[in-house]
């Protein structure tokens, strides 16, 4: 009885001393392409999955600690790139904590036009200019210099040739790409990989007839590919065609086993080439996380941004629970100074390689 | 106002004119109709192209505006180039100023010059002023307009424009002109109305027919009442003469005398009644000219020769102005001679309707050559005509008590067959009736002489 008793009261007591949870808005903005549904459908859901998983996973962690997330997720045409400004200038009236997103540099740029003084962070964005952007605007990934330079020695070691030359393809309007492409460029000069030419290409479908004849002169040991994956697998498919020697080394924008144009590409046929990207496979990129190594790989997120929100979810909590800010600009403040290490990635950089259609991962490269 | 001439008044053209204004006013409308249509179609068209560039250049406004904000690295051009393709505009540029914006806070305008279509839009999110300019190539008004649609226009007016000419002149000529052919033939009584003709035409047909009834009966009357008056006359002198020699049985002097008065009667009386027939024969059949080279001065004067007699018991001065000079041309000097003396003795007669009896009573025949034929008057101090100069040479017309109407007429009849004519007025000279009766020189040819 008096066991009971104690109960009631410590109930009582506990419930007069109870805080509410602080709200912490995240809002996650991600763009998809109305032109490709099918794909754009699986990314969303694989992408709201991730947000989910993040959310239910450090729930009653935050709790404790006194936080709720409350999540909003936006998405916005892909084609129509100005809407990343204009949702984030909404979201920036409305007070956020943080927004997440989106993956491609060129979005997250123009995304940080319309939210200059809130903290911002992209799963995937690799471009140089995303680093200019201060210690309020961060990426998780890898930026380009890291991934090229991986992708240079990795080429230097593949290929065979003693004298090995290449020609660049590089899509005119991503930013990413130019960027890739001129880091590459000054990796690959120290390391001995000498570049023939490079074309300057614009849209998903150009036409490659001086590309060709380019590549009929000269005869490169590699061809080097860092735009997106519907791009690069147009270019693969009509070059591999017609000469199946040249090796194509691509950027991060390929995709991998599960997003993208390039894997299953119904003409890239037996084209032979490698990628690098900013996280390993899920399962291997689970382990190195400390709320989700437990989570079968095999039920959530395939893509690398899922794997940036589930980090985000992860590094949040713990930022929250560890230095207890009380408004956003706390948060702000915070994410200023322990952003870039709380949110840099801990994977490295991983080279995946193209063989019969499938891009497969090889291994990590430090 | 349409003129016709003489030659060019004919039905047909009636017909053709009467159809070509309210034809030319139909083309015209036609043609009105079209420009006007086509100017609403153009307006359209350039209202729903320049919609169509205002959606495209939203489009393309932010698309720039995203690589503008990303700065260099960005690609404007690039980017311009493909949505160029992409949303197939001729040019697209990035431009610091819109010409056709009026106001300053208006972000769209568009403007047409030189057969291309400009739109501007202010590029959203860039702090200075930035516009974006498309264009595309458009047709001028006239380049607008489709000849063949004028042409499907025009050709059913044309068309049925040609159809009712064709129609209107088969008509004319079937139910017109045809039956107004045979409604002469109708009044003569050699065809019958057709069950085809208009009701119009067969209506004149048969008033046309009771009117020529009622002439013939008219003019039979009058010919009965005038030949059947004179004969009957004649007749009855003869007659008297006749019973007087029956009654003078037991005296042969006085039976002597009355024979030689009922010789005299007969032979004068019966010359008369021959005439009096003749004429009336002479109104309703041809008189045959047969011409020769004669003197024309001595067939005049032979006319007043026989008329002489008949002017002294009428105590009417008679003046050839003729026999001085001799016209030698080719006529019938029978039948002219004829004329002039049925004319002349016209004239001696009209002085009868004198009331005036103190009134000097002249009558001059004059003949002149002139250059192209020769001139014959015969005016009189009488009376004058009491009806109007056309109407004197209509047969059946007399102011005498015992004419039948007949003799001027058949002068004019005379003359006529002689290419000539001849004109009733009044004399200046006499202040009564004058005759001038003209007969060309040139009229004759040799065939008509032979």
């Amino acid at each position: 009885m008096k066991v009971l008793f104690f109960v009631i009261v410590q109930f009582f007591i506990n419930a007069a001393n109870a805080k509410p949870l602080m709200q912490v808005p995240i809002h996650f903005v991600e763009a998809l392409s109305p032109k490709d549904t099918t794909s754009s459908e699986r990314f969303q859901k694989d992408y709201e999955l991730a947000i989910n998983l993040g959310k239910t996973t450090t729930q009653k962690a935050l709790s404790a600690c006194g936080y709720e997330i409350q999540t909003h997720t936006k998405f916005f045409d892909s084609n129509d790139p100005i809407q990343a400004t204009e949702v984030a200038k909404v979201i920036s009236s409305q007070n956020p904590w943080l927004i997440l997103g989106p993956r491609r540099s060129n979005h997250y740029l123009l995304l940080v036009k319309g939210a200059e003084q809130t903290p911002t962070l992209s799963p995937l964005a690799t471009a140089k200019e995303v680093s200019d952007l201060g210690s309020l605007h961060l990426t998780i990934s890898p930026f380009n210099n890291e991934l090229a330079l991986a992708a240079a020695k990795e080429s230097k070691t593949r290929i065979k040739e003693k004298n090995k030359t290449y020609i660049s393809i590089v899509s005119e309007d991503c930013v990413t790409c130019q960027d890739f492409a001129a880091q590459f460029d000054s990796h690959a000069g120290k390391l001995g990989l000498k570049k023939l030419q490079e074309f300057k290409v614009s849209g998903e479908e150009p036409h490659p007839s001086k590309i060709i004849s380019a590549i009929a002169e000269h005869t490169p040991s590699f061809i080097l590919l860092p735009n997106y994956s519907k791009v690069s697998s147009h270019l693969i498919s009509i070059i591999h065609s017609k000469f199946p020697k040249p090796f194509f080394v691509g950027g991060d924008g390929w995709g991998d086993a599960n997003f993208g144009f390039i894997q299953n590409g119904k003409d890239v046929g037996a084209a032979k080439g490698l990628t690098v990207r900013g996280f390993p496979p899920v399962a291997d990129a689970l382990k190195k996380l400390t709320y989700f190594k437990s989570v079968n790989p095999e039920s959530i997120t395939q893509s690398g941004t899922g794997l940036g929100v589930l980090l985000m979810f992860e590094s949040i909590q713990n930022i929250l629970c560890k230095n207890k800010p009380k408004s956003n600009k706390e948060f702000a403040s915070l994410f200023e100074k322990v952003g870039k290490k709380s949110f840099s990635s801990p994977w490295g950089v991983s080279v995946y390689n193209l063989n019969q259609g499938q891009i497969t991962f090889s291994r990590i490269r430090r | 106002m349409l003129k016709f001439t003489p030659k060019s008044l004919t039905l047909k053209n009636l017909v053709i004119y009467s159809w070509l204004a309210p034809g030319t006013v139909s083309i015209l409308i036609s043609v009105l109709f079209y420009l006007i249509a086509g100017n609403i179609s153009y307006k359209s068209q350039i209202s729903h192209l320049s919609d169509e560039l205002g959606e495209k250049s939203t489009i393309i406004a932010r698309r720039l505006s995203a690589e503008l904000l990303l700065g260099q690295k960005g690609a404007p051009d690039a980017v311009a180039e493909l949505l160029k393709k992409e949303l197939a505009v001729n040019k697209i540029q990035i431009t610091d100023t819109a010409p056709c914006l009026t106001e300053s806070d208006s972000e769209t305008c568009s403007l047409s010059s030189n057969g291309t279509l400009n739109f501007f839009r202010k590029i959203p999110f860039i702090d200075k002023k930035t516009f974006v300019m498309i264009s595309l190539p458009i047709k001028t008004f006239l380049q607008s307009l489709q000849p063949s649609l004028l042409l499907w226009i025009v050709f059913p007016v044309l068309l049925f424009l040609s159809l009712g000419l064709y129609f209107q002149k088969l008509f004319l000529r079937k139910f017109i002109i045809r039956p107004i052919e045979s409604l002469v033939e109708t009044t003569t009584g050699t065809s019958e109305p057709r069950d085809f003709w208009p009701k119009e035409i067969l209506g004149i047909s048969s008033r046309l027919s009771k009117s020529y009834e009622e002439r013939d009966q008219i003019v039979f009357g009058k010919l009965a009442s005038g030949v059947v008056h004179d004969v009957k006359t004649l007749i009855q002198s003869i007659v008297s003469a006749t019973s007087l020699v029956d009654e003078s049985d037991s005296n042969t002097d006085v039976r002597s005398r009355r024979l030689e008065l009922l010789y005299k009667a007969c032979k004068g009386n019966l010359r008369r009644i021959d005439d009096i027939i003749n004429h009336t024969l002479d109104g309703s059949r041809d008189i045959p000219i047969k011409k020769q080279n004669a003197d024309l001065s001595l067939t005049v004067s032979n006319s007043i020769q026989t008329l002489k007699e008949l002017s002294a018991s009428r105590n009417v001065k008679l003046l050839n102005q003729t026999e001085h000079q001799s016209i030698i041309f080719p006529h019938d000097p029978i039948q002219l001679e004829r004329a002039f003396t049925n004319l002349i003795k016209n004239g001696i007669e009209a002085f009868d309707n004198q009331r005036d009896s103190e009134h000097p009573r002249t009558l001059k025949v004059t003949s002149t050559p002139l250059e192209s034929e020769v001139l014959i008057t015969v005016e009189d101090s009488g009376p004058g005509f009491d009806v109007s100069p056309d109407k004197v040479f209509k047969a059946l017309k007399t102011t005498k008590a015992h004419g039948h109407g007949l003799g001027l007429f058949i002068s004019k009849r005379i003359i006529e067959g002689h290419h000539g004519s001849v004109e009733a007025g009044t004399s200046d000279e006499l202040k009564g009736a004058r005759l001038s009766i003209r007969l060309r020189k040139d009229d004759y040819s040799t065939e008509e002489l032979q």
